[in-house]
């Protein structure tokens, strides 16, 4: 377990010496003003993607299953978003916050886990209803 | 490469680095923010060190999850993403700590063109979005992390549209509150 405190620690760094847990990086990439962290997501993705597949072929990991499309994706997808913009935060920098510092980030991160218990409660009936809606607007066609 | 290297040596590397650098190496490295290509080189590898090391993939909002379900369900205990997330944490204070910190602020920064100065205002803006994070990556299936970097790096479907989704809805929120819209 130790092993994997130490990862979020090396993760958590990397995110705030990246510039990550600004929020202005992030309202400034919404605004077009500050491409910082576009720039920073962008290696970060090309980095993965090449490193992946070299992994993968020399044998040293296992196959990582893609997500699957669930029922909620794109309203989850918007709210995420929409946070996102509110708090200039996403779920691993509001943590890296914590430790730095900004204060605000207690509210952020109190704030998700209020979104994640209440997901808890209501996510299967909404995505029940949701896959439902899809299946009602296929039969229509 | 051992696997156990995966975590020692990058943990090693940077010790070092922090110990024996001279000054302006030191400055750039552990003060001012990095480039956005180291920044995203940084983070790229770091989902390679972390799949070769545990074999997990990366993912941040599942540990919410876990969190919150530990009460309810006790053989949460030993998910591996408790001590992880706690490790953002740690790491957040370790980079603030070598840069000379940390400084406690309860600034908005730009955001406080929309909540003003008063921390109540604040903290209704961040409580609510950050439910709006929670409740949404959860129903996304994902965050920034598990969706974005990791994801789309996959070429997955499910996280090329996710992500699509992320930036399209915080792209409006921005302007809307703002300006620009």
């Amino acid at each position: 377990m130790l092993r994997f405190f130490g990862f979020g620690l090396l993760f958590g760094f990397f995110l705030t010496r990246a510039g990550a847990t600004d929020g202005d990086a992030i309202v400034g990439m919404f605004l077009l003003d500050d491409l910082h962290l576009a720039g920073v997501m962008g290696v970060a993705i090309g980095v993965a993607a090449v490193g992946l597949r070299v992994l993968r072929r020399a044998g040293l990991v296992e196959a990582v299953a893609p997500k699957p499309m669930k029922p909620g994706l794109v309203v989850g997808g918007l709210l995420f978003g929409a946070g996102w913009a509110l708090t200039g935060t996403c779920p691993g920098t509001g943590l890296a916050q914590l430790g730095e510092g900004r204060l605000l980030a207690l509210f952020t991160v109190g704030g998700m886990l209020l979104g994640t218990a209440l997901y808890g409660r209501l996510g299967a009936g909404i995505e029940r209803r949701l896959a439902a809606r899809r299946t009602r607007a296929a039969l229509d066609l | 490469m051992r696997k156990a290297l995966s975590l020692w040596l990058p943990l090693a590397g940077f010790g070092l680095l922090f110990a024996l650098a001279p000054t302006d190496l030191r400055r750039a490295v552990f003060v001012e923010r990095w480039p956005f290509w180291a920044g995203g080189l940084a983070i790229g590898a770091f989902v390679l060190l972390l799949l070769r090391g545990t074999g997990q993939p990366l993912g941040v909002s599942t540990g919410f999850a876990d969190a919150c379900g530990v009460a309810t369900h006790p053989e949460l205990r030993r998910s591996w993403r408790l001590p992880f997330i706690a490790g953002i944490v740690a790491g957040g204070l370790v980079a603030a700590l070598l840069a000379g910190g940390p400084h406690a602020t309860w600034s908005a920064g730009l955001l406080e063109a929309v909540t003003g100065a008063s921390l109540a205002t604040k903290a209704a803006l961040f409580t609510a979005g950050g439910a709006l994070l929670g409740f949404g990556a959860r129903l996304a299936g994902g965050c920034t992390s598990g969706h974005s970097i990791l994801g789309v790096s996959l070429l997955a479907p499910s996280s090329l549209l996710a992500t699509a989704c992320f930036m399209a809805a915080g792209f409006a929120v921005t302007r809307l509150l703002l300006g620009g819209l």
